[in-house]
């Protein structure tokens, strides 16, 4: 099993309020699949993902990927091991405007001892996988949402990472864009046995999974294939 | 690590309004040190620079200054023959001595102050040759004629070729102008020695300066300076002659240091927090910029490090700024109170490559300081939560 999550439990404090995000959830994913994550907003979608990502850390429980433990290391040895083990997708692309498609991709290289001649080697791999090699030198303001989506998915399979994790992959696309992305995801994961780990509100994009997990109030209600 | 660089140094391109205001208010703190500076420079150049590292200055022990020394007629007979003392062509001693002090006089464009007017003899010309006769002629021995520095010239009532000054009820002809290269002799007036201490009522010379005929190795005893501490004839005080003039330039390149320090230690103060603020901004602009470095594995340190760089380019560029715009100064001429000799000193303000040093070294220190906490915050939000915006 690639990913076993086991009784996670996540409270976030607003000032005086305490709310509880997740109730002991079980979780586990296997190499080379793909779960949809889907429920209504604050039934923990997101924060399974980010725990799942070593984004965060849980209040109870264990998170065990790819054979290691995350639940007690600090933030600076989660970062290193989201460089080497997680690519993220998300939904509004998270990419740095002041850098072209070509740098944005690279940014995770630079964790890596890679030498420059490598580095560009893998971007333009990277680039042209998501078919955006004529695309290299342009500012995310020149890309229209979906190469941007597209761009962000270079920079989360530049590093061929184990696992990739998309947060509303096509949230903030139109539909013929969204398409394409979900169709990019499904190329990765079939061609590559790349597992994904997405949350979505869509439907039609959760069919595209090998398996459906649906959370409601911070729990577990399905699991279907 | 250059690739992260890269993005924190387009980001302060990006935000350049808020970049130019930070340089604008470190630049200013630093034009303002770099003025002083420049000030305090100068004077110390136009002083220390001034003489030969082989002619002897000596003084009466425990006069702090020319003016506070006295030597009496056959102490200076003793020491113009003394031994290791160097002569001229023809045999000469290149030996001379002199008084000094300071003369009220009216400036051009209003007011008055003390200028220094130092009695010589026609020798002082040939011992003392650092300062060069560039119009006009030296003054004829036993008249009031008299030589000007040429930094006197248009500052200073009277002082040019052709000129006289009131001295004594009497006027002085000018028939020289003397150029010692931006060195204190360009402050001076010079007469004759004999004449000046008739004129004052003085019967007692105040400086002796002696041309060494061996040089000193570097580091080597001072024989010659050995033999006048422990002569019991004479109670000398010795220096070389730029020596001399540098440890006139003590209390107020002090004063000035300290007030640079102070005046560019307040601004700072501002400039740091106009800076800081610049720097929140961005730093709350960019949560989600930092959230996805985070999520991609850069460590919260890289995150403090990319900040602090950028904190440390608007240093740098205030720096270059503040220099940039205190540099139309760089070679004015000045003048302000010596307060060792309670004279008039002239010089220009210059801008050393010492100077650009320490203001580059200033600005980078406010920069980083000023950029420090906004990137130790940056790099503190939980990557979860910068993702969120």
């Amino acid at each position: 099993m690639l990913i076993q999550v086991r009784g996670v439990v996540k409270t976030f404090h607003r000032d005086a309020e305490t709310v509880r995000v997740l109730h002991g959830v079980d979780l586990d994913v296997a190499a080379g699949e793909w779960v949809a994550l889907m429920g209504p907003s604050g039934s923990g979608k997101t924060t399974l993902l980010n725990l799942i990502g070593g984004l965060d850390v849980p209040d109870a429980g264990s998170i065990v990927v790819g054979g290691e433990e995350l639940v007690g290391r600090d933030g600076g040895e989660l970062a290193q091991w989201r460089a080497r083990h997680v690519g993220y997708v998300f939904q509004l692309y998270n990419l740095m405007p002041v850098l072209t498609a070509f740098q944005n991709v690279e940014l995770p290289l630079l964790l890596t001892p890679l030498s420059r001649k490598e580095r560009k080697d893998h971007v333009e791999t990277a680039l042209s996988m998501v078919g955006l090699a004529d695309r290299m030198d342009h500012f995310p303001a020149q890309l229209s949402g979906g190469q941007n989506q597209r761009v962000a998915i270079a920079r989360a399979i530049v590093t061929d990472p184990s696992f990739l994790l998309a947060d509303e992959p096509t949230g903030d696309l139109d539909r013929k864009s969204g398409e394409e992305i979900l169709q990019l995801l499904d190329d990765l994961h079939r061609r590559f046995g790349k597992a994904i780990v997405m949350v979505t509100h869509d439907p039609h994009a959760a069919k595209r999974a090998d398996r459906l997990v649906h959370l409601e109030k911070g729990v577990i209600v399905e699991d279907a294939e | 690590m250059t690739g992260i660089l890269r993005y924190h140094l387009l980001s302060l391109w990006v935000r350049r309004a808020g970049t130019a205001l930070s340089v604008v208010s470190i630049g200013m703190a630093v034009g303002v040190l770099v003025l002083v500076l420049a000030l305090r420079d100068g004077f110390r150049a136009s002083l220390a620079t001034t003489g030969r590292e082989d002619n002897m200055v000596v003084l009466r022990q425990g006069a702090t200054s020319e003016g506070e020394s006295l030597i009496q007629r056959h102490e200076w007979g003793t020491l113009r023959d003394y031994e290791g003392v160097a002569v001229d062509a023809s045999g000469e001693p290149l030996a001379t001595a002199e008084i000094y002090a300071a003369m009220n006089l009216d400036k051009e464009g209003g007011g008055s102050a003390n200028f220094p007017v130092r009695g010589v003899m026609n020798r002082s010309f040939r011992v003392r040759d650092s300062a060069r006769i560039t119009a006009g002629r030296e003054f004829v021995p036993g008249t009031t004629e008299i030589v000007v520095g040429k930094a006197l010239v248009g500052r200073v009532k009277g002082c040019r070729l052709g000129g006289a000054l009131e001295v004594a009820g009497r006027p002085w002809p000018v028939v020289g102008v003397m150029d010692c290269g931006g060195g204190a002799y360009d402050s001076e007036i010079w007469c004759d020695v004999e004449v000046f201490m008739q004129a004052f009522r003085r019967d007692m010379y105040g400086t002796v300066v002696l041309r060494r005929r061996d040089p000193v190795a570097p580091g080597g005893e001072d024989r010659m300076a050995m033999l006048l501490a422990e002569d019991q004839r004479i109670k000398a005080k010795t220096y070389t002659e730029p020596g001399y003039f540098r440890s006139q330039t003590r209390e107020l390149g002090d004063a000035l240091l300290w007030v640079s320090i102070f005046l560019a230690g307040i601004m700072s103060v501002g400039a740091a927090f106009g800076t800081a603020v610049t720097m929140l901004a961005s730093v709350a602009e960019r949560r989600r910029e930092i959230g996805t470095l985070l999520a991609l594995g850069f460590r919260p340190w890289q995150v403090v490090v990319g900040f602090v760089t950028e904190a440390l380019v608007l240093g740098i560029a205030g720096g270059a700024f503040g220099v940039a715009i205190a540099w139309p100064v760089n070679g004015i001429a000045t003048g302000t109170m010596n307060w060792n000799t309670f004279t008039e000193q002239n010089f220009a303000f210059r801008i050393s490559g010492d100077v650009v040093l320490s203001a580059v070294m200033f600005s980078s220190a406010v920069g980083v300081l000023a950029g420090f906490l906004p990137a130790l915050r940056a790099s503190r939000v939980p990557p979860s939560v910068a993702l969120r915006g």
